[in-house]
């Protein structure tokens, strides 16, 4: 089990090989900071590398622009039914695909099935069944739709599958019911996938720009991915303040993932090596 | 495990037929628990998911249009579609290229993970990087990665401008050949963190006295690399396959934003012809079959990689 | 112990930000009057009195003048209860010249606004 061999000397190559790497990776990032807090014209030629004369006002006109606090509440109160939603509901479900029952392998291919169809052709017949449930322009309608993700439940399945069984079946012998063996014996061992699952949903719901703009008519109602569009009609100088907005809009995203990748990457080893 | 838990539960069904009325009353109450838990996720999953299909199936056999009620079809929409589009075959092209470029996308990420997973410094620090591009907007992707290839004042031309690669500026999002590589570069840059991430866990998880073993019997460095990561990799590279299934969804936005379908459907994928004749032109009815064709191509990619991965992966597990 | 969810990083990290939050509304409900004093100074440095300084805002859609005053004896002007976060200042004086519109970008609205530099007249050839 130890792997610590000696490599005091032989490091720098890999140390150079991931410097490149991650330098590639970030260059985007440091373009849209950069731009966002230069507010240069993006068609000035040659573009320079480093910031000059750098203000963070443009941040300033996105919050003026455009509804921006309402838009964060919006999106904030979405996400949060998602991630909430979606770590219940996909638990559940992957509780359930652990036991064996009659139609567990028709259920499992059903779901497997549900993953091969893309979001963007579902979108009439989910918005008339959105408007036919009288959820149109509600948080609750915004949210239906993400409340639950095929990926997780699986992720789930394989955590509790990992979980040694001997705990579960001294607790049943102890008569411990099943709903108290779920909730408090069960779900503190998977945190891990409670984390990625908490992580994704954030991310997917976070970002979600063609299910709100279908669903949603009110101005009041609209997510901030919504209202970067709304905001592009409203700013003059495209190119401070939009870049601004996408790092604003990025940053909530960053922030979750930042704070629980421990578990998230715990969370997914199980699923990994699971399937 | 948990089925064999309840294998063992179950089997007093049959033993102990003194007492049936016990053990199939927690047998039909354990199985009511797992419907109840199976129900929600069920519930959405045929709303949102199965009742379109189902509504795009139907309608794929109809004639549609706003003025008229619909008419049954048969395959006419089919036949149209197989034998008279060639934007329809192109567009199939282009999804199996975007397909066959998650395989790069991956195999890019195991070298990156491989990296990574040596016992360096730091190595917390250029996984969060690799995956940070991972929780950004895919519209916003698309936004900074057109100005990028901007043919006048994009970096990568004025990289390449200033390298001597090429004397101007090459407009990659407005040629026929560069078009699709361009999109398929940004959507692996936003999912190259994802796979990373998974394959790392992945490789860390193989027990090291694997490798031990394995050097102890003299096999070189290439030869436990095939013959001992890669099989035991292969449920993590199911998983990457499933996530860049997902991901190519997304290309959606990227494409709409970068290049509205590119020049002449050059990168326009099925997903995005779909939408395109559906919403632009308003040929529902053709847009239906599309989508049956798509989910039919995509659950049968999906077939041969769960062949491929060793075909366990999401399976029902077959106890002999 | 009961303290230790405390030093949970994301209590620590979602209280900070939280705190900031609260530190920076207290911070602009005492600055935000709208307020902006300046002098304006001729081409050669002296205060000019007199000069006609102009408040407007300007944007794509908008260009609206929101405020007109004259500087008094010694230069100095004020305007209050504005609610812009991109104000611009123009000044002139017949015969002196002229100065702006420059804008002044602010980073809340109505930020109160003491400006260090006088608005410095040019004669302009026209």
């Amino acid at each position: 089990m130890d792997r610590r061999r000696p490599h005091k000397r032989g490091h720098w190559p890999v140390h150079l090989a991931l410097a490149l790497i991650s330098a590639l990776m970030l260059v985007p990032f440091y373009w849209v900071l950069k731009t966002s807090l230069t507010g240069e014209n993006i068609f000035a030629y040659p573009p320079s590398l480093l910031p000059h004369d750098p203000n963070p006002f443009y941040f300033v006109d996105v919050w003026y622009a455009i509804p921006f606090l309402r838009y964060l509440i919006n999106s904030v109160i979405v996400s949060i039914m998602v991630v909430v939603a979606n770590v219940f509901l996909n638990a559940m479900a992957g509780y359930a695909l652990t036991r064996d029952f009659p139609g567990k392998g028709a259920t499992i291919m059903l779901f497997l099935s549900c993953m091969m169809i893309p979001f963007q052709v579902t979108i009439i017949p989910a918005y008339l069944i959105t408007a036919k449930l009288h959820l149109l322009n509600s948080y609750f309608g915004m949210a239906l739709p993400l409340m639950s993700t095929i990926i997780c439940i699986f992720i789930f399945k394989a955590a509790f599958e990992a979980i040694p069984h001997s705990l579960v079946e001294a607790a049943r012998i102890d008569g411990v019911p099943d709903w108290q063996i779920m909730f408090r014996l069960i779900m503190p061992l998977t945190k891990p996938a409670i984390a990625t699952n908490v992580i994704l949903s954030f991310i997917w719901s976070w970002n979600s720009f063609l299910w709100p703009l279908v669903v949603v008519r009110d101005v009041n109602m609209q997510t901030l991915p919504l209202g970067l569009s709304r905001f592009l009609s409203v700013v003059e100088d495209t190119t401070g303040a939009l870049y601004a907005f996408c790092v604003m809009v990025l940053v909530p995203g960053l922030l979750i993932f930042l704070l629980a990748q421990k578990e998230f990457i715990k969370g997914l080893t199980s699923g990994a090596t699971k399937g | 495990m948990a089925e064999r838990a309840v294998d063992m539960a179950a089997a007093p069904l049959g033993a102990a037929a003194a007492r049936p009325t016990f053990w199939a009353r927690r047998r039909s109450r354990e199985l009511g628990l797992i419907w109840l838990f199976l129900l929600p996720s069920l519930v959405i999953f045929l709303l949102y998911r199965i009742i379109p299909l189902v509504w795009n199936v139907v309608l794929s056999l109809e004639f549609w249009s706003p003025y008229r009620p619909a008419r049954f079809a048969g395959l006419y929409q089919y036949q149209n579609m197989l034998f008279y589009d060639d934007a329809f075959w192109k567009v199939v092209g282009n999804t199996l290229i975007f397909m066959a470029s998650a395989p790069i996308g991956i195999v890019l990420a195991l070298g990156v993970a491989l990296l990574v997973n040596q016992q360096i410094k730091g190595r917390g620090v250029y996984r969060t990087i690799v995956f940070m591009s991972y929780p950004v907007m895919t519209v916003a992707v698309g936004i900074i990665w057109q100005w990028l290839y901007n043919e006048k004042v994009g970096l990568i031309n004025y990289v390449l401008i200033s390298l001597g690669i090429t004397n101007r500026g090459i407009p990659f999002l407005e040629s026929f050949q560069w078009a699709l590589p361009a999109v398929i570069l940004a959507s692996l840059w936003q999912v190259i963190g994802f796979y990373m991430i998974i394959l790392l866990t992945g490789l860390q998880s193989i027990p090291p006295n694997l490798y031990e073993a394995a050097s102890i019997d003299g096999a070189s460095a290439g030869q436990s690399f095939w013959r001992i990561t890669v099989p035991l990799l292969k449920p993590s590279l199911f998983l990457c396959f499933v996530v860049g299934i997902i991901n190519s969804f997304n290309a959606f936005d990227l494409i709409f934003v970068m290049t509205g379908g590119g020049p002449g459907h050059a990168t326009d994928l099925l997903v995005t012809y779909i939408y395109s004749t559906a919403f632009k032109l308003g040929h529902f009815d053709y847009a239906a079959a599309m989508t049956v064709a798509n989910f039919v191509l995509f659950v049968g990619l999906a077939f041969v990689a769960n062949r491929l991965a060793g075909g366990e992966a999401g399976a029902v597990k077959r106890r002999a | 112990m009961k303290w230790s969810w405390l030093n949970n990083r994301f209590t620590i990290t979602f209280g900070t930000i939280l705190v900031l939050v609260v530190i920076w509304n207290v911070y602009i409900s005492f600055h935000d009057h709208g307020l902006i004093e300046g002098r304006v100074v001729g081409p050669n440095g002296a205060p000019v009195a007199g000069a006609t300084v102009t408040l407007s805002e300007q944007s794509l859609l908008v260009n609206q003048e929101r405020g007109k005053t004259t500087t008094d004896l010694s230069g100095h002007f004020r305007f209050t209860g504005h609610h812009m976060h991109r104000p611009y200042l123009h000044a002139e004086k017949e015969g002196v010249g002229q100065f702006g519109p420059h804008q002044y970008p602010l980073y809340f609205q109505g930020e109160d606004l003491i400006l260090k530099q006088p608005l410095k007249l040019t004669a302009q050839a026209s």
